[in-house]
């Protein structure tokens, strides 16, 4: 897939009640690039992903694909765009992973009708790339968290879209499905999408994401390079918590955070 | 299991065939017994006069054709709920949307006795009782981020609840009680059933029906939650007011001509669920068939088990539901859907 839109998010503010969620946050998202968000919890992390698919209203500010804002694309338009992979989803009827994974072509298809083999072909490959071939058959509800998990990122694959905009996608998974999952991701965007991936995981942030956004209390503390956002100094002011940064191996940095301050 | 064109039809078929043999066994039951080449005649036209006809056509095809269609628009409106709702339990009489719309023809018999616009205002009135209920329920159980299953089937025991009283007195008032009306409508019947509104009937169905079916996979979508159905491209407000609609001409158009027939809407779908799997593009259908032959047979074993007394249809899905629903909501208790 090869694109040109960026996805940019141009001073959103959001306020749910009384509280204010999110202020003046802007950053875009190029194709080819992977950016992480990071912050602390309640910081707007998964706000932000709920206004850039317009299930939110934001309060101020626009977001915008490909300099157009959204708020003109009919829902079927932005979900070929954008496909978003929630943090957990449980479902009371009994579909199996491949119908599961089918639903995410469902803004490639007309209302009605039955899937195309070029939706089943679709959902199967996404299936395999996540190396969930054998989950075809089985029911949604008898699949562990992680498994669930990997079916939800497979429908997201499905939906062949410009963005992938992930959720803790790895909150339940072990460390290989973990490296296998983010191998799909960088795979996704080497071929020309662009992710926006939410992770309380700063270490595996820092050595999958070509950029992190680092966000406190609804407003972006940094934005740039894993290596300039994750300073001690900076950590200290979002999560005030005091950390030692390392560099590992391969250069990427580490943060042990210090358990007494 | 996947639904290919090939097993679509195939389900269908079978469908099809249920719904053909519940009415074949429907026009041989009866108090006077017909045989088989007698129905056979009167319903090919080899022997479309007489007394055995007169029965087979006049008498036994107009009430299982009204069974046929009630079954169906209950069945298929339990199936929407169920997935509007993302609960197994919900069924238009669990939820009190039946009621309500019992409770919408009984004042428009009331008043209308008064009106003089007769039986004909009672379908439109039942489907608008029905509509005003379900937006009750939503508004009250609420329907976006976090529905208990409890909160939504209390909040159905008192539209129930309420709706019986308003019954009773709208009835008492406009003196309608004699002869047993209206423990007809509350218990659900088809004895009295007037085919004068079958056309009424046949046409709520048909809407609801068909908007079902064309919604078959947004309704997929709507059980991951609205938020994810939106963000794969569902326009899920505008959806979902179609399917509410939907189901109140359904429930309206069943209630209006059987009063309050309970727990279809939660039976065929759960076995229809546990045999054919979840996807509604085939459940919809399926259930329309399944309802319909469902209740062609409770109707016929209404009328024949006891002899010459008839019991009302309700009492025999009651018996039927009232235990599956306690075994569902054991099997679902405490559950919580979050999106």
């Amino acid at each position: 897939m090869t694109q040109t839109r960026s996805l940019e998010f141009r001073d959103v503010s959001v306020r749910l009640g009384a509280r204010s969620v999110l202020r003046g946050v802007s950053f875009d998202v190029k194709p080819g690039e992977i950016v992480g968000m990071v912050g602390h919890n309640g910081s707007g992390k998964t706000t932000l992903l709920r206004v850039a698919t317009r299930v939110l209203r934001q309060d101020g500010g626009e977001v915008l694909l490909g300099g157009e804002s959204i708020a003109g694309f009919s829902r079927a338009a932005l979900a070929r765009a954008l496909a978003t992979v929630p943090q957990d989803t449980q479902l009371p009827y009994p579909f199996t992973a491949l119908e599961v994974v089918l639903m995410g072509r469902a803004p490639h298809q007309p209302l009605f009708g039955l899937d195309r083999p070029e939706d089943l072909a679709a959902a199967r490959a996404a299936m395999a790339e996540v190396g969930i071939e054998e989950f075809e058959a089985r029911s949604i509800q008898k699949l562990s968290g992680g498994e669930r998990q990997l079916v939800m990122f497979a429908r997201a694959l499905a939906q062949e879209p410009e963005f992938l905009l992930l959720d803790e996608p790895t909150s339940f998974l072990d460390l290989r499905h973990r490296i296998d999952l983010l191998g799909a991701v960088r795979r996704r965007v080497d071929a020309g999408a662009g992710a926006l991936v939410v992770s309380h995981d700063l270490g595996l942030a820092a050595r999958v994401c070509d950029r992190l956004v680092l966000l406190s209390h609804g407003e972006v503390v940094a934005v740039g390079p894993p290596g300039e956002v994750l300073e001690a100094s900076v950590l200290e002011r979002a999560f005030g918590v005091a950390a030692d940064i390392v560099t590992a191996p391969d250069g990427s940095p580490l943060v042990v955070p210090r358990l007494s301050s | 299991m996947l639904l290919t064109r090939s097993r679509f039809f195939f389900v269908l078929s079978a469908m099809v065939l249920l719904v053909v043999a519940s009415a074949w066994f429907s026009l041989l039951l009866g108090p006077s017994e017909l045989s088989f080449a007698q129905v056979w005649g009167a319903v090919t036209g080899a022997e479309a006069a007489g007394p055995e006809a007169d029965i087979v056509l006049r008498i036994r095809w107009p009430r299982t054709l009204l069974a046929m269609l009630v079954g169906a628009s209950l069945s298929v409106s339990g199936v929407v709920f169920q997935a509007m709702l993302r609960n197994p339990l919900a069924d238009p009489f669990v939820l009190g949307v039946s009621g309500g719309a019992a409770l919408g023809g009984i004042a428009a018999l009331s008043l209308g006795a008064a009106a003089g616009f007769g039986y004909n205002a009672v379908p439109p009135a039942a489907f608008v009782g029905a509509l005003v209920t379900t937006f009750l329920l939503y508004v009250i159980a609420g329907s976006g981020e976090r529905v208990s299953a409890n909160n939504l089937l209390l909040t159905g025991v008192v539209f129930n609840a309420f709706a019986s009283a308003a019954i009773v007195f709208l009835a008492s008032v406009a003196g309608l009680t004699e002869g047993s009306q209206i423990f007809l409508w509350l218990i659900g019947n088809l004895s009295a059933a007037r085919s004068d509104v079958a056309g009424w009937v046949a046409l709520f169905l048909a809407l609801g029906l068909v908007a079902s079916l064309l919604l078959g996979r947004s309704l997929n979508l709507l059980i991951l939650g609205d938020e994810p159905a939106a963000q794969l491209g569902v326009a899920t407000e505008a959806h979902k007011r179609v399917l509410l609609l939907a189901t109140s001409l359904m429930v309206g158009a069943a209630v209006s001509v059987a009063g309050l027939v309970g727990f279809v809407g939660l039976i065929i779908p759960h076995l229809l669920r546990l045999v054919l799997g979840a996807d509604h593009r085939l459940l919809v259908p399926a259930a329309a068939l399944g309802g319909g032959a469902f209740l062609v047979v409770c109707d016929s074993v209404a009328r024949t088990a006891l002899g010459g007394r008839e019991l009302p249809v309700g009492a025999i899905t009651a018996l039927v539901g009232g235990p599956l629903f306690l075994y569902l909501l054991r099997k679902h208790q405490q559950r919580v859907f979050a999106p």
